[in-house]
């Protein structure tokens, strides 16, 4: 039997695809920026991401303070931080910044999350059988860049290369006791900006980016830092390939705004004891997604093994963006296969999303 | 070792002797930078620069080493920008690092060196 299922979700903040019934919700393809969060559930908005020594310290003592001697450990932390840039890095260049090898490509896009969130009482009235006790997150990401620079980014290079050369020169050598800036245009930010941006863009474009995350989450039963159990643990990987399509105008330091063009795989492994069932689900597939301004479409195959009985996700998306916090999304297609409803698994949802921070790629709904 | 300043100007005599003077510039934390380089008020060299050949002492002695950088914060890792002037061939070899934040992503951030070149004892 076949379900049709129309939702449509006004002004809610809830995932389109939480009303979708797969065991496993893990629903968006790329590698989660802070996989330990995603496990737990934590809003990236509560998050900590001190950038040197002195701030992690803080972060993590505020944490302890925090819980008022009733646990050794610290209650609801969070805190993302990328270990590499807590240092001075005044000897990496822009060349080996943007081409590094292998191992220092994963070490200066290291990040680190971790994460506890405190036993708030409301699993012992939920059900006598749910956990309690703090739960504690951890969780790393890194990626590597392939490939040479496209030409493109090179063009955006020497164009910014030339415009500060002769900005620079216009303003002469500089002269004991003036500041840095003497001599440059008063609107020298303005007119740079837009090639700090292109760059960004630019070095993204027509390259493949290979992106690694895991993480692992343990409960801690009565808080006792002496015993805990882990409860999910999952593992993601993506390689992404975004298409060189912008052109580049030297005189305004922009690039052509055109739709972006991505293909991003993905394989990821899910080990979840709070599931009664199929608890280590191992998905793989790809997703082709065009996204312009205001609206994009994508596809997307996801092949899930490794379960009682292995299924499949092949379903398109809509995204429209109707204010800088509101989208209508849709999803249709085939949705993997539930064994434990007698429910179809055709998808046709529809439903406005009030996002209150960042937009989401299409469908951002984090593993529940 | 370099000297780190937390700031965007510097300015130190350097000793020549008779050997060539180099100039070497990197623009660090992964920005994006380019600079121009003056003896005087003539540009010697102009951008992404490598190592620059200045000549030798002997001609260097009385003149005035400019140089202009700006560093632009496309690194989304950190804010930091820094800029490290070394200059080898003279009596000794200075090191010298600046070091400032840019105030928000996509910022320029410009930095200034002053090097006059003085012969060696010139200012015992």
């Amino acid at each position: 039997m076949k379900r049709l299922a129309i939702v449509l979700l006004l002004l809610g903040t809830a995932p389109l695809a939480a009303q979708a019934p797969p065991a496993v919700t893990l629903d968006d393809l790329k590698t989660p920026p802070s996989p330990a969060f995603v496990l737990m559930g934590i809003a990236p908005t509560s998050v900590e991401r001190p950038t040197t020594p002195r701030a992690l310290g803080l972060a993590l003592l505020d944490s302890v303070e925090g819980n008022n001697g009733n646990s050794a450990l610290p209650q609801d932390l969070a805190v993302e931080l990328a270990p590499y840039w807590l240092s001075p890095r005044p000897d990496l260049t822009f060349d080996q910044y943007d081409r590094p090898g292998f191992w220092q490509g994963l070490r200066q896009s290291l990040s680190v999350s971790l994460a506890t969130k405190g036993d708030d009482g409301t699993a012992a009235t939920t059900s006598s059988t749910a956990p309690t006790g703090t739960l504690l997150g951890a969780g790393a990401r890194a990626s590597w860049m392939l490939g040479k620079r496209s030409q493109l980014a090179n063009d955006v290079l020497a164009a910014y290369r030339a415009k500060v050369t002769k900005m620079l020169i216009d303003a002469g050598p500089p002269q004991p006791g003036q500041p840095a800036s003497a001599g440059l245009p008063a609107d020298y930010q303005d007119q740079l900006r837009p090639f700090a941006t292109s760059i960004v863009e630019s070095l993204k474009q027509g390259r493949w980016i290979v992106e690694m995350a895991a993480a692992t989450t343990e409960r801690f039963p009565g808080n006792d830092t002496s015993h805990s159990e882990v409860e999910k643990t999952a593992a993601w990987i993506t390689p992404s390939y975004r298409f060189l399509r912008s052109t580049f105008d030297p005189k305004t330091g922009k690039l052509t705004q055109v739709p972006t063009v991505d293909f991003i795989a993905v394989g990821r492994y899910i080990h979840d004891r709070t599931a009664t069932d199929d608890r280590d689900g191992i998905d793989v597939g790809g997703r082709l997604l065009w996204e312009s301004t205001f609206f994009s479409l994508s596809a997307e195959y996801v092949q899930r093994f490794n379960i009682a009985e292995p299924t499949h996700r092949l379903t398109g998306m809509v995204e429209y963006k109707i204010s800088d916090n509101l989208y209508l999304s849709g999803t249709f297609g085939k949705d993997f296969d539930d064994p434990t409803t007698e429910q179809g698994n055709l998808q046709a949802l529809l439903g406005l999303n009030l996002n209150l921070g960042a937009k989401p790629q299409v469908l951002g709904p984090a593993l529940q | 070792m370099s000297e780190v300043i937390q700031g965007d100007t510097v300015e130190r005599d350097y000793e020549v002797e008779s050997g060539i003077v180099m100039l070497n510039i990197i623009v660090g934390e992964g920005q994006a930078g380019a600079s121009v380089v003056w003896l005087d008020n003539q540009v010697i060299a102009k951008g992404d620069l490598g190592p620059v050949t200045l000549g030798p002492g002997a001609i260097l002695t009385g003149r005035v080493l400019g140089i202009r950088t700006i560093a632009l914060d496309i690194n989304p890792m950190t804010n930091r920008t820094a800029v490290t002037y070394i200059l080898t061939g003279g009596a000794t070899e200075l090191d010298v690092t600046l070091t400032k934040d840019a105030p928000q992503d996509g910022a320029a951030v410009p930095y200034a060196a002053r090097f006059p070149l003085v012969a060696k004892g010139a200012n015992v």
